[in-house]
């Protein structure tokens, strides 16, 4: 018998500037995250990205991946995807 | 056209950021992409500012001018902190893994990828950095 595996989600809405940066780590760092874990980063409601929101979920797909789970980006805007292939970050994550 | 706004060297001023790209992209009428991309062009200039030109807890205050010439519409951002050029920051590899990639030069590297000059001067104790765009 096999079993779904666990999905984790976060959701993410309005600009993640500057100012949004403690709020949104503060929900990742409330996270726990076990091995065969899906987490899904829900981005449907993000307008915006600064590279310190990128540099958080940089650092939350090495978290996630060392940790044996799987982190998966939905929902990117097109402005922000647009972000995410400038800096080459869509290579780097699963999108859905 | 010339448009001002003026802040202190705190990241809660950063707020009036999207207020005055709004105004001006209106009175430019300019789209929701330029909209967007000359909030993060201008946020992550002025944060680096913000953040790093200044010892902490002095008061300072950072100018940001927008001037259209001809079809170019050029912002300068002038600081009196520590002189540093942002132009000679080595462009991220983006074609790194996640593993291999580095945390620091995405902001840099953003404002070049979206504008079309990007420079910087060293004058009367002001660090002046011009990034501009044709629109």
């Amino acid at each position: 018998m096999t079993t779904e595996p666990k999905t984790l989600t976060v959701y993410i809405d309005g600009p993640l500037n500057a100012q949004a940066l403690g709020e949104v780590q503060a929900k990742i760092d409330d996270l726990d995250v076990q091995i065969g874990n899906i987490v899904v980063l829900d981005c449907t409601e993000m307008t915006y990205i600064c590279s310190s929101g990128l540099r958080i979920f940089l650092a939350m797909h090495k978290d996630v991946t060392q940790r044996g789970a799987k982190l998966i980006i939905k929902g990117l805007q097109p402005l922000v995807k647009e972000v995410f292939d400038m800096t080459g970050f869509s290579q780097i994550f699963n999108f859905e | 056209m010339e448009k001002k706004l003026t802040i202190e060297n705190k990241l809660e001023q950063l707020t009036l950021l999207s207020g005055y790209v709004e105004e001006l992209c209106e009175e430019l009428n300019l789209g929701p992409e330029l909209v967007f991309n000359f909030n993060l062009v201008l946020e992550e200039a002025m944060t680096n500012v913000v953040m790093y030109a200044y010892p902490e807890g002095e008061t300072h205050t950072i100018e940001l001018t927008a001037t259209l010439q001809g079809k170019e519409l050029v912002f300068v951002l002038k600081d009196t902190g520590t002189p540093f050029d942002p132009t000679q920051v080595p462009d991220v590899d983006t074609t790194l893994s996640a593993e291999e990639r580095e945390i620091g030069g995405l902001g840099i590297f953003l404002i070049k990828q979206i504008m079309d000059r990007v420079e910087y001067q060293y004058i009367d104790n002001h660090n002046v950095l011009t990034m501009a765009k044709n629109i």
